[in-house]
């Protein structure tokens, strides 16, 4: 399979902050790959060295077979972090002059606008002016913008933030459809719980440089659950914790929020056996091994981070609660 | 250039279709060429008040009355007026094509209709102050009454050999009296004196006119399609005018160019228009389209002034080529002032901090405003043939040298032009540099070490 994107040895600092560092990365064609990390970790600046707004202080890039994204800019969609509209212009006309800047021209164009305006459902907003649009809106038209030319390669940096749950699912519907078309598509964020749910790639990349480049499945082949979820009959009982505590392979066993928890040595007790044993051991009315998540595979990859760092890690990655409820309703 | 043509093409666009362009560049000359017929439409029809009344006279000397009541006779009146109307004529050439009918219908606009003014001599030794009070009870219109009381002093006309200077008079006349009728009235009494004094003293009235007059020729300018009479007054209003419409559109696009500049990076749609074009596609986009805005407005300006000068058969004052000289200083002009002006919208996050990077831009562009009073007396001077090679006032100070009465040798303009051009390239490419940067960078606004940092970086 070809690379839609190779990016080798990339760098670029502003005055004294070094924004990426060593950066080597390659996207296959096809494939819908999460760049995920917190907020300021590079992210952002390699998705516009990748679009040939910032220009790299060394390394090599290449998008689309191109040594640079301005060869293949009508071959990009690219919804950047910053959104803006022209707060004047009215929503049909700003995306007739975004498609005309992409190459597209009269009469598919106009088509085109009006196809999409109806499948956001903004067909009656064509003739507002965007300054008139709410936030939602705005986003959706510039997603449409992005779109417009059906391009190879699709950058969405951050397109779920601020988005109310209804468009926010309705959005991730629009995107796993442009996958679904063959389209690569790379999914830029910093909410860990959004890649998981629709990525089949993750990049991760903290302080500039990366440090996870695998599949979904390869990460959880590689992370093995290590905690085991399980509800007694009879809730409470110290008893059945203790039993449980007391088998081969677990460590502790602990009552949370969630419920009770069994934390695991894979190594010496695998998660199914786990199960099993847990099973066998006491009356429950459930058992599950918890899957490891991105979240917690990126902390682990940050271990040499402080303490209190991790912890600031972790809230940057978890989204607001909200998006997090929305992701997993538009995944059931 | 497909994608800068689409830049440009927005760009104008949504100039040109706003309230304040419409207002700026198509309204305010649209009113003025309609306001001068309309107003003098106005006039026309406003017939000025046929003024009725009484001029009283106290007269010692008994030789100014007479001559007062023959000046002020309708007669006499139509008669200056219609010498008024030939002498305009002559002075203003332009309005020679207008029918005589309406010549003298504008004068009579100008002047009112005639008015009917008796003279009423008092005794020489009546009461001046009684006879003002005539003018507190007149009533307007009433040929009886009293509009106006002329007092001659007695030693006005003849004076003693001891006395050094002749007695004057004192003219009292009625609140709001039409401006016109005063002169009228006040011109009799002084010319009546005069011819008094004239007659006393023993000279003819015409042999001193002719002695006190000289009809001067017109002072003519040799062309090379011949004689023309002399625009010394324009030869110096000219290149003020041209100056100030190459300078006006080259602020008008700059201004323009500055304020979509910021409103495309507070809006932050200009990451999403990077999608698609490269910053020096944008830039050089916008700055096309904003140049045809300029353009534009020197178009209907400069349009509107010459249509004048033909108006006034001063058409020849202004060369084909010198309007193809202004355009490319407006090119050249535009190139780097505008240029800078974009790069400064594009440092900073909104107008108020673009203040600080206009205020230097500002300072150079005021050095025209001053030259605009030096340069075409000594269009040659030193000091103009200097200014006008230096960079970015050089296609300024060149205009003003170009329409002037000694215009410079071709060289100095081609000279002058490939300087400006030189200085519009590099400041394009240093504006270029501070755009690519500029444009994503938001927060605190660079001072200029950052932006030479800037340069550096791009």
């Amino acid at each position: 399979m070809d690379d839609a994107v190779v990016i080798e040895n990339l760098r670029k600092t502003f005055g004294p902050k070094v924004a990426v560092e060593g950066l080597d990365l390659r996207v296959p064609t096809g494939t819908l790959t999460g760049l995920i990390g917190p907020n300021g970790a590079g992210k952002s600046t390699t998705i516009r060295m990748l679009m040939s707004i910032l220009f790299p202080d060394s390394g090599t890039l290449s998008v689309l077979g191109k040594r640079s994204a301005l060869e293949s800019k009508d071959r990009i969609g690219y919804l950047p972090e910053e959104r803006g509209v022209y707060r004047k212009m009215k929503v049909t006309q700003f995306l007739k002059y975004m498609g005309k800047l992409k190459g597209l021209s009269d009469p598919e164009l106009g088509n085109r606008v009006r196809d999409w305006l109806d499948r956001v459902q903004l067909s009656d907003a064509a003739n507002k002016k965007c300054e008139e649009l709410s936030k939602g809106m705005q986003q959706k038209v510039q997603f449409i913008a992005a779109v417009l030319h059906e391009p190879e390669l699709l950058i969405l940096d951050e397109p779920f933030s601020g988005l109310d749950p209804v468009n926010l699912r309705l959005l991730q519907q629009l995107m796993v459809e442009q996958h679904k078309q063959g389209r690569t598509v790379i999914l830029c964020t910093h909410v860990m719980f959004q890649a998981e749910q629709m990525c089949e790639r993750i990049v991760m990349i903290n302080n500039g440089q990366k440090v996870l480049d695998a599949s979904i499945q390869e990460i959880r082949a590689a992370h093995e659950p290590s905690v085991v979820l399980f509800e007694p009959v009879e809730p409470g009982t110290a008893d059945a914790a203790s039993r449980v505590e007391r088998l081969d392979g677990i460590e502790s066993v602990e009552q949370t929020k969630e419920g009770w928890v069994a934390h695991i040595d894979p190594r010496v007790l695998p998660a199914p056996q786990a199960v099993r044993a847990i099973a066998q051991a006491i009356e429950v009315r459930s058992v599950a091994a918890k899957r490891v998540t991105l979240e917690d595979v990126f902390v682990e990859q940050v271990a040499g981070e402080s303490a209190a760092r991790q912890a600031e890690i972790r809230d940057a990655l978890r989204g607001s609660g909200d998006q997090a409820e929305a992701l997993e309703g538009a995944s059931t | 250039m497909k994608r800068i043509l689409h830049v440009a093409g927005r760009e104008f666009a949504s100039t040109v279709l706003t309230k304040g362009f419409l207002i700026g560049a198509v309204v305010v000359p649209a009113i003025i060429a309609v306001a001068i017929p309309v107003i003098i439409f106005i006039i026309s029809q406003q017939k000025a008040p046929a003024v009725v009344g009484t001029v009283a006279i106290i007269d010692p000397t008994g030789e100014v009355a007479p001559r007062l009541t023959e000046y002020l006779s309708p007669e006499a009146i139509a008669e200056r007026r219609g010498e008024l109307v030939r002498q305009i004529g002559e002075a203003m050439p332009g309005l020679s094509g207008a029918p005589q009918g309406s010549m003298d219908q504008a004068m009579a606009m100008a002047s009112g209709e005639l008015p009917q003014l008796t003279v009423e001599v008092l005794p020489p030794d009546a009461d001046f102050d009684q006879a003002k009070e005539r003018i507190r009870q007149a009533v307007k219109n009433d040929p009886d009454s009293t509009i106006a009381v002329a007092r001659i002093d007695r030693d006005a006309v003849e004076k003693d050999d001891a006395q050094e200077r002749f007695g004057a008079f004192a003219l009292t006349v009625m609140p709001r009296l039409d401006e016109r009728i005063i002169s009228e009235i006040r011109g009799g009494v002084r010319r009546g004196v005069l011819d008094a004094r004239y007659e006393a003293n023993g000279f003819e009235k015409a042999a001193i006119q002719a002695l006190t007059s000289v009809d001067a020729q017109d002072t003519t300018e040799v062309t090379e399609d011949g004689e023309r009479t002399s625009t010394s007054a324009m030869s110096f209003i000219l290149p003020v005018v041209m100056m100030m419409l190459v300078l006006g559109a080259v602020f008008t696009g700059g201004q323009y160019l500055l304020t979509t500049t910021i409103e495309e990076k507070s809006n932050r749609v200009v990451e999403v228009l990077l999608s698609a074009v490269s910053p020096t596609q944008l830039m050089a986009g916008k700055i096309l389209g904003q140049m045809l805005v300029g353009l534009s407005m020197l178009a209907i300006y400069s349009g509107v002034g010459i249509s004048a000068l033909i108006a006034f058969s001063l058409g020849d004052l202004i060369s084909p080529l010198d309007l193809v000289w202004m355009f490319l200083f407006f090119l050249t002009g535009y190139g780097m002032i505008a240029s800078l002006m974009a790069a400064a919208g594009a440092a900073v996050n909104d107008l108020r901090e673009a203040q600080t990077f206009m205020t230097p831009i500002m300072m150079f562009m005021m050095i025209p405003y001053l030259m605009m009073l030096v340069v075409p007396r000594a269009p040659n001077s030193m000091l103009s043939v200097t200014m006008s090679f230096i960079p970015p006032i050089s296609p300024f100070i060149m205009m003003l040298r170009i329409a002037s009465n000694d215009p410079p040798p071709i060289w100095q303009i081609l000279l002058s032009l490939a300087v400006s051009a030189v200085g519009a390239v590099i400041a394009i490419w240093l504006a270029g540099k501070i755009f690519r940067v500029g444009m994503l960078m938001f927060g605190k606004p660079p001072d200029f070490r950052t932006l030479i940092r800037w340069v550096r970086m791009a």
